[in-house]
């Protein structure tokens, strides 16, 4: 098995994870699903390496990542526009880029959404635990180790040919929206109606306090009928806590499995890339839609993220 | 039974099922019967099943199903459920030393309660521990049924360190740290088993709707069990 280095980390930036499509068939036994927070723009970086789509990427939060490169190599980058240059030079986002050994990549700074996706033709070595790469910080395993990648650390790719593909990035949300629709759990009837409104009527702010488990908002505080708690339930990606301080959170990558606060609604699945490429000091909005609605409006956008690759062999 | 069994969506990939309001074995029981039914039967489209006290959550690939279709295949089951044969749940036998350094609470428990330490761990090894739920962390067990006569509130100060197989109890609950963790149980004693192994198959030791049973072991034989120090 290859343990020679493709690239060396030279500088490991904020935040920088290796991350999948997530660990599937474990939240049963208090396992986190984790995986990439923005699913979509990680997919449509595998797909362009011509990886599978839940293959592992490099989620890049922020700023900062910098790589030696060792070896001629095939990347694609999606998501946040964090600047990515080789030797200087602007790399495109959203297309397959051929980069050569002794070239150093860099994540130069924020210009869009919160994180970019880096990912390599061919298979990424890295700790595969439950049958997922994903890295799960709190729980110590997964992707490098089990934490974010450091200085000097190594990543050794498996590289593969693939044919150069583009990708039609306009089929996707501008990162700039603050809208954010929602399901609400009216079933659950945890809220008043003056709680309800107060939720889908004013602006919350994204707080420092956001991390890849959750984001925790503030705003005009919404009020329970009730108390705060409930029987402990699933805790679902996007689901939307309100604990007895009356402040949401919204739960992401790697929410804990269950959990006993009250929950108005979850955030809709075509919605989770945009507030995965959400940051603290942004105001968002919430907007109720039906199920039906939410359901076609994500298959809407599956539709045109497949209709947008175009191979050129 | 089926009468108290019902669904509904949360978001767009997730399905509730409610199995009424009271955390208890029937409720548990009910529960272990829905998902041997899926297990039997098979869901299209289904990703995982997540139990909790007194549902089950089911995520599910939307492109592959609108709710509508989910909630036919759920129906099914449900008209399936009286002719389910379901396995006895296991009892997961725990070894634990007591007290010590292992269980540095122990005596508080015992002072608390106005009890001999003895008879606190005669009191904790005397029952079987139904397992509701896995969460909190990887392969923790929300164990009920733990005797209120050894019932103890948590630590003023929660502690920045907790051992992996930390035995505790919290208020009226017992249960078991799988990974190194802060917390603010009462620490009463720990085990040379791994909860969570991510080298051994199967990773989580532990599964919602088995039981456990705690037994007394001594400092050697926790070592002798590859307990570590």
């Amino acid at each position: 098995m290859k343990t020679q280095a493709s690239l060396t980390v030279s500088h490991p930036g904020f935040f920088s994870l290796i991350q999948d499509g997530g660990r599937k068939g474990y939240q049963a036994f208090g396992v986190p699903e984790s995986g990439a927070m923005d699913k979509e723009a990680a997919m449509i970086a595998s797909l362009l390496a011509g990886n599978p789509k839940e293959a592992p990427v490099i989620e890049v939060t922020v700023m900062g990542l910098e790589l030696e490169v060792h070896e001629d190599l095939t990347i694609a980058i999606t998501g946040g526009d964090l600047g990515p240059q080789v030797d200087g030079m602007p790399v495109p986002m959203y297309q397959t880029v051929k980069i050569q050994t002794g070239s150093r990549l860099r994540f130069t700074g924020l210009r869009t959404g919160a994180r970019a996706y880096l990912a390599f033709s061919g298979t990424m070595k890295a700790d595969n635990v439950m049958g997922s790469y994903a890295t799960y910080t709190r729980g110590n395993f997964g992707g490098l180790d089990g934490r974010k990648l450091e200085k000097g650390d190594s990543i050794v790719i498996e590289p593969k040919e693939t044919a150069f593909k583009r990708f039609d990035a306009s089929v996707l949300p501008g990162y700039g929206q603050t809208e954010i629709r929602v399901i609400l759990f009216r079933e659950d009837e945890a809220f008043t109606g003056e709680g309800i409104h107060t939720f889908l009527s004013e602006p919350y702010d994204i707080s420092n306090q956001s991390d890849r488990m959750g984001y925790r908002l503030s705003g005009p505080l919404i009020s329970h009928r009730e108390g705060a708690d409930m029987i402990s339930s699933a805790i679902t990606f996007g689901a939307i806590q309100v604990p007895g301080h009356g402040q949401p959170i919204i739960m992401m990558a790697d929410r804990q499995t269950v959990g006993g606060y009250t929950q108005i609604g979850r955030v809709i699945s075509a919605d989770l890339s945009v507030l995965a490429q959400s940051l603290p000091g942004k105001t968002l909005t919430f907007k109720e839609v039906s199920l039906r609605e939410a359901q076609n409006l994500y298959r809407q956008r599956m539709n045109q993220i497949n209709k947008a690759f175009s191979v050129y062999e | 039974m089926k009468e108290t069994i019902g669904f509904r969506p949360r978001g767009d990939d997730a399905v509730i099922i409610t199995f009424g309001t009271a955390i208890n074995e029937e409720t548990n029981q009910a529960i272990r019967r829905f998902l041997f039914a899926i297990e039997k039967n098979g869901i299209k489209g289904m990703i995982e099943a997540i139990p909790s006290y007194t549902q089950l959550t089911i995520i599910y690939d939307q492109q592959e199903c609108y709710y509508e279709e989910m909630l036919d295949q759920l129906y099914e089951i449900r008209r399936q459920l009286t002719s389910i044969e379901i396995p006895e749940a296991q009892t997961v036998k725990i070894p634990v030393v007591y007290g010590g350094e292992f269980g540095p609470d122990l005596a508080t428990v015992a002072k608390y309660n106005g009890l001999s330490e003895e008879e606190v761990v005669t009191i904790h090894t005397s029952e079987n521990y139904l397992i509701y739920m896995l969460g909190f962390t990887p392969g923790f067990p929300y164990l009920g049924g733990m005797d209120q006569k050894i019932a103890t509130p948590r630590l003023e100060t929660p502690r920045e360190k907790i051992w992996a197989g930390s035995v505790g109890i919290a208020g009226n609950q017992t249960g078991i740290y799988p990974i190194e963790s802060p917390g603010g149980w009462q620490i009463i004693g720990r085990t040379p088993l791994k909860l969570f192994d991510r080298d051994r198959s199967p990773e989580i030791l532990l599964k919602a709707g088995d039981y456990i049973a705690f037994y007394p072991i001594s400092e050697k034989e926790y070592l002798e069990m590859g307990g570590t120090l």
